[in-house]
């Protein structure tokens, strides 16, 4: 049992993050890119940072996805989110941890604060993000391109990640822009205020390899939001 | 190449209410898509006479009309016919269709009968079916398919070489506001901008209480309509809470 321990350790220390992470380069700034899936490999991307966010466009062909995050500590304000995607992955299931990959999404982390789950299951998701990739600590809302549920729809992928459908199958092809107010979506997801700031954003574009045919996406946020 | 299109249903099971029509969902958007502006949708009744004057006076709008159901062999099935009496021709035995039919044979069918579905107006142009032996057909701007789902689903393609023109632009916004609180403003918005159409849809459900979406062939006036009343729909207190941008071909 000490030796699977051990191994179990070992091994997660080699994987120390859900993709591989490359170093910064001109245009991220201050973000780091990596891919977005352990087993994928980086797509054709464009990526421009500003002060308070991001703007990527990506093609990617199946297998390939691509992640940017930036830690800091911000209040639960406003956050500007302009999404496009021209198709979906259709062929997972966007309840299941280990099948939502969206074509789009920003996930926003509050780091400081978390659920009491048990020691047997942080053990038990431990194990499933050694495979899966690991996730970033804290309670998450991830704002995502679906495939199939109701846009507007709110769901718990994971007990600390709750996933807000901002666009689906129809709106292919269209560009979707919307406000988000974390601390209004964090209290409609957990019923109460979110215990610390937010400590991580993350831009994230996938298209696993079980799809077919590239798809074409763009992110832009901008957190805080400008105020109008 | 047609730019303006009609639609008919034919069938009476869904003027009574006994089928769902789900083909128009189907076709409308494809048809946008194509750069095509949908112009009308009727759903008629399996009465020849009724279908035959429909369709004489919807030519007379459109450019193409494309009709949905009543090909099969039963008596009820009276598309073809309608469509050979405007068309102005008989209808005959489509020699290629007879021999579709007569090579994928089934049991317990009637060939009598099923051999109608190899009628149709003379001089027209079949369109394949690869679901089923049996084929739609064109004529003189008329453009028929099975009303089975599926099937035209797999059909439909054949039409897009046949219509043009210039996807438009559209600019969604979604907001909590009352109707009658931006109504003045609607007003304004169209006065300014009389090149955009605008539609404002009460939603019963959902995160919002309003969808107002602007249409225009140009995306740069489409979308700075839609941004003068985001701005004036501010000012009275209520912001846009979703925006959904959809360019056109000359964006």
């Amino acid at each position: 049992m000490r030796k699977i321990a051990l191994f179990l350790l070992c091994f997660a220390a080699l994987l120390p993050s859900s993709g591989r992470v490359f170093a910064a380069e001109e245009g991220r700034g201050k973000w780091d890119e990596s891919t977005a899936g352990r087993w994928e490999s980086l797509p054709v991307r464009h990526v421009g940072a500003t002060d308070n966010g991001i703007s990527i466009e990506v093609t990617m062909s199946p297998g390939t996805g691509v992640s940017y995050r930036r830690v800091g500590r911000w209040a639960a304000g406003p956050a500007a989110l302009r999404l496009a995607a021209d198709n979906v992955n259709t062929r997972g299931n966007d309840y299941l941890p280990g099948e939502a990959t969206f074509p789009a999404s920003v996930t926003f982390v509050f780091g400081d604060d978390s659920l009491k789950l048990g020691a047997r299951r942080r053990v038990g998701l431990f194990l499933k993000q050694l495979w899966n990739g690991f996730t970033p600590s804290g309670i998450r809302l991830t704002y995502a391109w679906g495939n199939g549920l109701p846009v507007g729809s709110m769901y718990r992928l994971r007990e600390e990640e709750t996933v807000f459908v901002v666009a689906g199958p129809e709106e292919a092809g269209k560009t979707i822009s919307s406000t988000r107010r974390l601390g209004d979506d964090f209290r409609a997801a957990y019923g109460r205020p979110p215990k610390g700031p937010v400590t991580e954003v993350r831009v994230s574009a996938r298209r696993p390899s079980r799809e077919k045919g590239p798809v074409r996406a763009s992110i832009t946020v901008r957190f805080p939001a400008p105020q109008e | 190449m047609a730019t303006k299109v009609g639609i008919v249903i034919l069938g009476d099971e869904v003027l009574k209410g006994e089928i769902r029509e789900t083909n128009l969902a189907h076709m409308i958007p494809l048809l946008a898509e194509w750069g095509a502006e949908t112009a009308l949708c009727a759903i008629l009744p399996d009465d020849i006479s009724v279908v035959v004057r429909h369709l004489r006076r919807f030519r007379e709008e459109v450019d193409l009309i494309i009709l949905t159901g009543g090909i099969g062999p039963t008596p009820d099935d009276i598309t073809r016919d309608a469509v050979a009496e405007v068309a102005g021709v008989p209808l005959i035995v489509h020699p290629e269709a007879k021999a579709a039919l007569e090579a994928r044979s089934y049991k317990g069918a009637n060939p009598e009968y099923r051999m109608l579905m190899a009628q149709v107006p003379q001089g027209a142009t079949l369109i394949p079916n690869p679901l089923s032996p049996a084929p739609g057909f064109f004529i003189d701007r008329m453009a028929v398919f099975p009303g089975v789902p599926r099937m035209l689903q797999a059909m439909f393609e054949w039409v897009k070489p046949m219509v043009s023109g210039r996807r438009k632009s559209r600019v969604t916004l979604y907001a909590m506001a009352m109707e009658s609180s931006y109504a003045g403003i609607m007003k304004d918005a169209m006065t300014a901008f009389p090149d955009v159409g605008i539609g404002s849809y009460p939603m019963s459900d959902g995160e919002y209480r309003v969808r107002v979406v602007f249409r225009g062939d140009r995306f740069e006036r489409t979308d700075a309509c839609a941004a003068a009343f985001a701005s004036k729909l501010a000012g009275i207190g209520f912001e846009v809470l979703r925006r959904v941008e959809e360019r056109g071909d000359d964006a």
